[in-house]
């Protein structure tokens, strides 16, 4: 399977420079918005995955397509806001309905992004619940469309910040979104699943992507002023490393102003 | 008033006539077609072991219905991190003040947002059974709750020998409920904003009402037909309520009302917070014109001036 290529470990540095100051929240986003392309379709989950779609519309790739799941077709709002709000709507050129997006029109984009709670070992993904399902630690948000997406799309780039090793154990207490389950990219083809499964990872911390046959997750580069040791303290099992350990390019001032004045109510910036 | 074809109902009696105790409720709520006023009257009338069916759109009004502790089940997708009441009803750490786990719980059925939907699709076009390509090897297919086997299963293709797909009940409501902009009084919905599965929802329920911001006449749905959502032959109740989807936002109409939000956040991290909460903008609250008096004009006329259009047919309230 042809793994899609994270641009952000082969882009220059703007000329303007590298910036002083950003979180790492704020790095997680802009590396994840540098694998989309101008003109790709881009659909888009709950939390992150929208101000990562958003942020590269604004940044460098104008055109690029943002979707998702509720009706909401190649939409450009002004600022970053909560995937139901109404300025989703208003600014798209197609409404349509949950059937239409997750079950026809996500067969035809480039790339969906997911966020998550919890990412295991092998790309399965967990938005449910923490602990027993049957007496949760926590009850999250289900799936929304996440699994349908995740099960679909194909291309797929799992986002998330504040990793650490409870939310990248070694398998997820709930299997809200199947990636390669317990070692199998064939399972997928097994369970009639039409889409990819995850690509790529992108945390705060580094950049992973997948190995081909087990679908066993392992680090492809650092984020910029990370240390593996870091990496490592923060996943919950003994991840594998690539022999060419690169390290993402560091946000750039202009990109983390840019991203910025995206967010001025700090919806996901907070 | 009411003429031989009028489906004009007030609140009160489009909730008494339509929801029984023990009645499966399914709320709408794409674009903030919530009727959150709706599932206030719902409260407010005390009904009891209800049972709720949303495809993601509908967690506000499952999250306060779950604060009046009505509704035992649920067959859902999605669910907010601000829906503190559900939280509350499932997660093993909930006590009372005084230390005391509550007894009462809600029961999920976990789908995703497109299987819920095709299940409102198969409802509405009495088709036994719908094949869904995900939801496989997930634990959403592996771990079932109230409805065991019945939840989903897997059959072969009759047109292949190979292909192993999984497929899913239909799901009917007893009362498809949902807010939405506009209505004539014969029922001809018009509803602004992203679709979400309410169209399939509605049909797929048995009694449908949809409370609306403003009736208008026929003549101005017909000339706004591009957005009518379902003619008036399958409504059953129309309900004027301005302000319906309040403290959400509604297309067209209003913004959300920020403040409001999360003062109920606030009071909804306890179940006694809850109660005041609800004493005190449901039970307490005599009639519908009382409860926006309490919110205030200033805050109503805020929320509308910040509105977001798709349709660009506002008529206001």
């Amino acid at each position: 399977m042809e793994e899609s290529q994270i641009k952000g470990s082969v882009q220059e540095t703007s000329s303007s420079g590298t910036s002083s100051s950003f979180s790492r929240r704020e790095a997680a986003i802009i590396t994840a918005a540098r694998s989309i392309s101008e003109r790709d379709v881009v659909f888009v989950g709950q939390g992150l995955p929208v101000i990562t779609a958003l942020f590269a519309k604004r940044d460098h790739a104008p055109n690029c397509v943002v979707m998702h799941e509720y009706g909401v077709v190649d939409t450009d709002p002004p600022v970053a806001v909560e995937l139901a709000h109404p300025l989703f709507a208003e600014k798209a050129i197609y409404l349509c309905d949950m059937i239409d997006a997750l079950a026809s029109l996500i067969y035809h984009i480039d790339v969906a992004f997911l966020g998550a709670a919890q990412i295991d070992r092998y790309g399965n993904v967990n938005t449910t619940t923490i602990g027993d399902y049957f007496n949760p630690t926590y009850r999250i948000s289900g799936s929304g469309g996440a699994n349908d997406i995740g099960s679909l799309a194909p291309d797929l780039v799992l986002v998330m910040d504040n990793q650490k090793a409870s939310k990248f154990p070694e398998a997820v207490d709930y299997c809200t979104t199947p990636g390669y389950f317990g070692g199998s990219r064939k399972k997928r083809a097994e369970l009639n699943l039409p889409g990819s499964g995850p690509n790529a990872v992108v945390t705060d911390l580094g950049v992973y992507r997948f190995e081909k046959k087990s679908g066993e997750m392992y680090l492809e580069s650092l984020q910029s002023g990370v240390t593996l040791d870091e990496v490592r303290e923060n996943t919950g099992w003994k991840i594998k490393v690539a022999k060419n350990l690169g390290v993402q390019p560091e946000p750039t001032e202009e990109e983390v102003q840019r991203l910025r004045a995206l967010d001025p109510r700090k919806v996901y910036l907070r | 008033m009411y003429s031989f074809m009028s489906k004009l109902r007030t609140l009160p009696e489009a909730v008494r006539e339509f929801v029984h105790n023990g009645a499966e409720l399914g709320f709408a709520g794409s674009g903030g077609r919530l009727s959150i006023a709706f599932a206030y009257e719902v409260i407010k009338q005390g009904r009891k072991n209800l049972s709720f069916v949303s495809a993601g759109t509908g967690a506000p009004c499952l999250d306060l219905l779950v604060g009046a502790r009505a509704v035992k089940k649920a067959e859902i997708s999605f669910t907010m991190v601000s829906c503190l009441n559900i939280k509350r009803a499932v997660e093993k750490k909930t006590v009372d003040s005084r230390g005391k786990r509550s007894t009462y719980r809600l029961q999920i059925e976990d789908y995703s947002n497109l299987a819920m939907s095709l299940r409102f699709f198969a409802g509405a076009t009495k088709i036994p059974f719908i094949p869904i390509r995900s939801l496989r090897g997930s634990d959403i297919e592996k771990i079932r709750t109230f409805m065991g086997k019945g939840k989903m299963a897997t059959m072969t293709s009759p047109f292949s020998d190979k292909t192993r797909i999984a497929v899913l009940p239909p799901s009917e409501p007893d009362v498809g409920v949902m807010h939405s902009q506009y209505a004539d009084e014969e029922g001809n919905v018009l509803a602004l904003g992203p679709a979400g599965s309410d169209g399939w929802l509605l049909r797929a329920a048995k009694k449908r009402v949809v409370t609306v911001e403003k009736i208008v006449s026929k003549e101005f749905v017909k000339e706004h037909k591009v957005h009518t959502f379902m003619p008036g032959f399958m409504v059953d109740a129309v309900c004027e309520v301005p302000y319906g989807a309040h403290p959400y936002g509604l297309v067209d109409c209003y913004d959300l009302d920020a403040s409001f939000q999360k003062d109920y956040s606030e009071k909804s991290k306890s179940q006694e917070g809850f109660d005041e909460w609800a004493r005190e903008w449901i039970f307490r609250v005599n009639e519908r014109s009382e409860y926006l008096k309490k919110v205030g004009e200033d805050n109503l006329g805020r929320i509308t001036n910040q509105r977001f259009s798709t349709g660009n047919i506002f008529v206001g309230n």
